[in-house]
Order: structure tokens, then sequence, then C-alpha cells
């Protein structure tokens, strides 16, 4: 990298905790055999607080309940694939209902 | 004879023999540190336990196998074990014990979730309980669960204990358990969840009752209605075994008649609203038949050994009770202290707390209190039909300062980027409980979007009765001629500026008065979950018609004793029919 290089943008998409269990222990450990086929570190937000996605307790402590928004960040080179993968499993909890 | 109250958690109506669940205390972990040279040898260990106690999870969900809710209990502990094991194993290769490692690794995750706002996230601290005594329990060398305590095998026993993890609940499955009375445990706690499939009245929360209640003590356990009795009488333990009957017997029309719409005969609609406290209570309102939340009570959220509750708090609460009724609406009353609720921010010095600084008035005084509520109610209206309730509304003033404050709220969350829900798409109702609301219903029903009437408070303010003072609580009549207008014109105010107006106070829930209530205008009630079988059942017998016969012929009578004797005679028949269904009068 040069100096010149500006930083790595992350990949980023919004999703919303699925209704009306919101990311409880079964959807974590969902999130999280996801986020660990891939080498990027995803990341969950909510509101101010984060979690790491291949750390189920990180995630359960989020305390996301059901319609809460959640923001998926990645960085590291499968970054793209890793929130792609993410964003597809949360559509995937919505149409499970 | 004692009688204790707590959360009711599970149903039902049982005596039994009081036994004490003591918790099994590991012995204080001796060895912490290991040498290097034993580190392969305890990581051994370890992941024998981990595997005895995968196996033992794996066992309870095939013997409990009958209730999926159960069995998805013990799969979220499996997944826990699973996820925390690569910590365990990273900890004992750096020299920790394997118990050592189990203590502190799940120590630090039950610490996290303690922070956790959401109490149905927050409960899952017994689960981490619950796997640290497993794995504990297999590196000990002893069986997966503590045996329960069976006093002589042959009566009915009632658990009594501090707190019991599913687990142990979970064995007491096939014992002769009549109930279980915790001291501590919320709503929504597997525990709950765990004994109300295995059948056996719980109610949790009940201050003192291990001090209360001595081995051998015969206990009844009212899993509805969350009374605990130590040493009933025997008028109270008949009452006990009836109530018992009528239970079994209403869990079965239940369920028959809870999808069937609360109509009338001759065709109008009643919509049936519940009254809740705690999320979870959403479930019973469903199961119900209720069509949405009249009153969401919010003192829960302020618990004075804590700080202030914050917006995310608010938010996660009335989230959680909205995406459990939806499409239903959710009433959220904003905070309510003072008088018989316990006031935040220490000793009351009014000499009279109920016409003082309570309720609404309070939430005026304490802006930084009251603010990161109405945040949240407007965040929250963004997401399904909320509504905000404003209680011991006396004047327009009332509404207009709060609207005020609403607006106030709105441009916060503006500034801040935040997306919340227009104010003026944002419907604000009062609650008609202070006389001088009802008296002037016209003048305030042009200031909101709905009225709720809280008779509770209407009739202690208009008859000047505290219902807690036995010595006047006869007075405290629904039925007196008085609050009948009130309310009458309190519905007719709403309808001529064409508002919906609700009932959410114990008078809708009374069979006899319901008909009153609806021959007097309202289509709408709030009731308590338990009684919103019955309320239905009596709407679906009855002609709008009669009802509003009856309605007329009532506010012609003098006292509240005619009112009564007459709605008996009417409705003889329609009464007994609703009380076959209630398992608690």
């Amino acid at each position: 990298m040069t100096p010149d290089a500006p930083p790595p943008v992350p990949c980023r998409a919004v999703v919303r905790a699925p209704s009306p269990q919101g990311l409880h222990a079964r959807p974590a450990a969902r999130i999280v055999d996801v986020a660990r086929r891939f080498g990027a570190e995803t990341v969950l937000l909510v509101g101010a607080q984060t979690a790491r996605a291949k750390d189920l307790l990180d995630v359960l402590a989020l305390a996301a309940v059901g319609g809460t928004e959640v923001v998926l960040e990645g960085s590291g080179p499968d970054a793209a694939d890793a929130v792609a993968a993410l964003e597809a499993l949360f559509a995937r909890f919505h149409a499970e209902g | 004879m004692r009688r204790l109250t707590g959360i009711p958690v599970s149903d039902g109506s049982r005596v039994g023999r009081a036994v004490h669940h003591e918790a099994v205390a590991f012995a204080a972990t001796q060895r912490r540190a290991i040498a290097p040279e034993e580190v392969a040898d305890e990581v051994g260990r370890l992941q024998r336990a981990a595997a005895e106690a995968q196996q033992g999870l794996v066992d309870a969900q095939r013997a409990l196998a009958v209730d999926p809710k159960v069995g998805a209990i013990f799969e979220v502990h499996q997944i826990l074990l699973e996820a925390v094991q690569g910590e365990l194993e990273e900890s004992v290769r750096r020299g920790s014990s394997a118990e050592h490692a189990v203590e502190t690794v799940m120590r630090r995750h039950f610490n996290r979730l303690a922070q956790v706002a959401d109490p149905m996230f927050a409960e899952r601290r017994q689960d981490v309980l619950d796997v640290e005594k497993r794995l504990l329990r297999a590196l000990a060398g002893m069986p997966a669960a503590a045996a329960a305590p069976t006093g002589d095998g042959r009566s009915p026993v009632v658990v009594v204990a501090e707190d019991l993890t599913p687990s142990e609940c979970a064995a007491l499955a096939g014992r002769r358990v009549a109930g279980l009375v915790l001291e501590h445990g919320g709503p929504t706690s597997h525990t709950a969840i765990i004994a109300k499939a295995l059948g056996f009245p719980c109610v949790v929360g009940v201050r003192g009752v291990v001090a209360a209640v001595a081995p051998g003590t015969e206990v009844w356990v009212d899993g509805t209605t969350g009374s605990v009795v130590v040493e009933p009488d025997a008028g109270v333990r008949a009452e006990a075994e009836r109530r018992a009957r009528q239970h079994d017997a209403r869990e079965q029309t239940l369920l028959e008649e809870s999808h069937l719409p609360a109509e009338t005969l001759d065709g109008h609609a009643v919509t049936l609203l519940a009254n809740i406290e705690f999320p979870l209570e959403v479930a019973a309102a469903a199961e119900r038949g209720a069509q949405g939340i009249g009153l969401f009570r919010t003192e829960f959220l302020f618990d004075p050994s804590r700080p202030v509750p914050d917006e995310e708090e608010h938010l996660a609460a009335y989230r959680a009770a909205l995406e459990r009724m939806r499409p239903g609406r959710l009433t959220v009353r904003t905070f309510d202290f003072g008088a018989d609720k316990a006031t935040p921010g220490g000793s009351s010095s009014e000499r009279n707390p109920a016409l003082g600084v309570r309720s609404l008035r309070w939430c005026f005084a304490h802006p930084d209190v009251f603010r990161p509520q109405l945040r949240a109610l407007l965040r929250v209206a963004r997401e399904g039909d909320v509504r905000v309730m404003l209680p011991m509304v006396s004047s327009p003033e009332d509404v207009r300062h709060a609207r005020a404050l609403l607006a106030e709220a709105a441009n916060g969350l503006a500034r801040q980027g935040i997306p919340f829900e227009p104010v003026e798409r944002v419907r604000v109702g009062a609650m008609i409980e202070i006389p001088a609301a009802a008296v002037s219903a016209e003048l305030l029903a042009r200031e909101v979007d709905f009225f709720s009437i809280g008779t509770n408070d209407l009739i202690q303010y208009t008859l000047a009765v505290d219902r807690t003072n036995e010595q006047v609580a006869p007075l405290f009549r629904p039925s007196h001629p008085a609050i009948l207008r009130l309310i009458d014109e309190t519905v007719r105010a709403a309808r001529a500026r064409g508002i919906p107006v609700t009932m959410c106070g114990e008078m809708g829930g009374e069979a006899a008065y319901s008909v009153l209530l609806l021959g007097l205008g309202l289509r709408e009630v709030s009731l308590t979950p338990a009684v919103i079988p019955r309320v239905r059942r009596l709407v679906r017998g009855l002609t709008l018609e009669r009802a509003r016969g009856i309605a007329a012929r009532s506010l012609k009578l003098a006292t509240a004793d005619d009112v009564d004797a007459y709605l008996h005679r009417a409705l003889a028949a329609e009464v007994a029919a609703a009380r076959a269904m209630s398992a608690s009068a």
C-alpha cells in the first residue's frame, strides 16, 4: 500500500432483525456460522453497540429485538462476499417468518 | 394463614406441601492454575465434560419432546455450550484448571448479559448459568441435574426456591409437583416456560417466600392470579379446589372460542384489547384472541435501584410488545407513578399523594425521565400502530403541554438524524379518570385522538373513596349512578367528535357491567387477558338492542344497589354462562 492510498472502504449493508424473536440464540448461531466461512472480519452494529459476527455471545449481547435495524460491516479481502452472505441470511430469516 | 403475591407465569391452582430446593453449591474451586505438563490432560478432561454435557442436553430434549418450546430451550443450551468451547480450551491452554476456566468464562458472559435492557435477552443469563452448572457437574463426575426434592414421594409438593435454572425445573418432570414458587425470576424466564410445559402452576418474584414457608407447610399456589397462600384455612382450601376444577374445564373451552369474533347477535363488532404490564403477557393476550393492546403500563421500566431508563430500554420494551401483537395496535400509557405505585426519587413529603405530583404531573416536572419515553414512542411509532395514552389528564392544557413536549422530542430526534414518525401522525389520547375530564369531555375531545376511560381511578376520585382503605372500600361501586352518568357523558362526547373511546379499567371485565357499557355506547374494551374469553362469550350472547335497553333503564335508577339488583335480575342467564368460564372470580 502506497502512502497516498486511501483506506479500504468497509462493505456495508443495512438489515432488520427478524420478527418476532429478534436475534435470539438460533438466528445468532446461524449468523456466526455464516460469518465464520469467510476470512473477513464482519461486525453487526445496533445503535451504539458493536458485535463481532463470528462471536455468538457478542451477537446475543446485542439483544436485538424484532424489527431492530442492524448495520452489517465487513473489512478484509472477501468482505463483500461476507456481507452479501449475511444480508442473504437476514432475507431468509424474514422469508421463514 | 398468610398471603403472598408474585408474578403468575403458569396457570393452574394446586395445593401441596412445601419443599425447599437448595441450590447445589460447588466447593469453591481450590485449584485455579495448572502446571504446563498438565495442560494436555486437562484439555482432555474439559473436552470429555463438554461432550457429556452435550449428551445430557440431547437426552433432556428427548425426554421433554412433548413441547417444542422446551426443546428449543435445550437447543439454546447446546448452542451456548458449543460457542464457548473455544474460549474454554484457550483458557485451559493458558494454564487454568478446567473448573476455573468454566467459572471465569461463563461468569463473564453472564455479566455481559446482565447489562442488556431487554428482559427477554437478559433472562438468557439463566441459560448461561445452567450451562455452567452442567459443565461443573460433569467435571465433578456428578449426574446431569440435581435430584428433585419430592418429600415423601406420595403427596404432591410445592417446590419453593430462590431461583431454578431451566434444567433444574425440567428435572421436576414426572415428580409429583403441585406447583413452583420462586423468590426471584421474571415472566420471560425459560424456567417459566418449562413450568408451563410441565403443566404445573408457577409464581415467581415472590419476595420473602423462602423465609416465610417452612418445609412441610401447606401452600396454595394460584398460577393464574399470582397468589400464594401459606397454610390456607378450610374456606380458602375449598376455594383452591374449586378453582382447580374450573381451570381444567376452562382450558378446553378457551382454545375452542378464542378465534371467534366478538360480535353481538345483531352483528355489532366489539374490539377486545388487552391490559398488560410486560411484553411477555402479550402471548397470553394473543392466545385469548386479543385484537391489540389497549393499555401497556410502563412503570416496570423504572427500577428505583437503577439509573433512569434510557431511550433504548423503552424502545426495546415497546418493540417487543408491538412485534408480538402485530398487526394489532399497541397503546402505551406514559409513566403513571404515584399514589399506590412507587414514586421514584425517594420519600414523598406530600400529605396527599393521590392529589399531588403524580403521573402526568410528575412527568412534566421530570423532563429528563419523560423525554426518553417520548423519544422512544416517536421512534417506535414508525414501526407499527403505536398510540400514546396520557394518564391523569384534567384539562386541555395538560394535553397541549404533553403535545408540546412531544414536538420538542421530535425536533431533538430530527436534529440528530434519527428516524421517527411525524408528530401529526402519532395518535395521542387521554385517560378519562379525573372527574374534571369526564365532565368536560366535550372540550377535551377536541384535543385528542381517542379517550380511554380508567374506571379504577375515576370511581375513586368521583366517590372520594380510597379502595385500599378497608374502612371505606365497600363504598367503591362501579354501578354508582354518578359513574354511569360520567361514562355516558364521555362516550357521547367522543362519538359526537368521532373519536374512539375505550374502557381500560376493571369494570369492563365484569360480566354485568360490560353489558351496561356496551349499551352506553362503548365498542372497545381493554381487559386483563384472563377475562377476555368470558367477555367475548358474553358479547356473542347479546343483542345491542337489549344492551341499550338495559343501559337506559340503569341510568334511571337512584342507587348503586338498585343498579346491581336490576342487572342481576336482567342478566341472570348471561352472567351465569359467563361465570362458568371463569377460573378466577
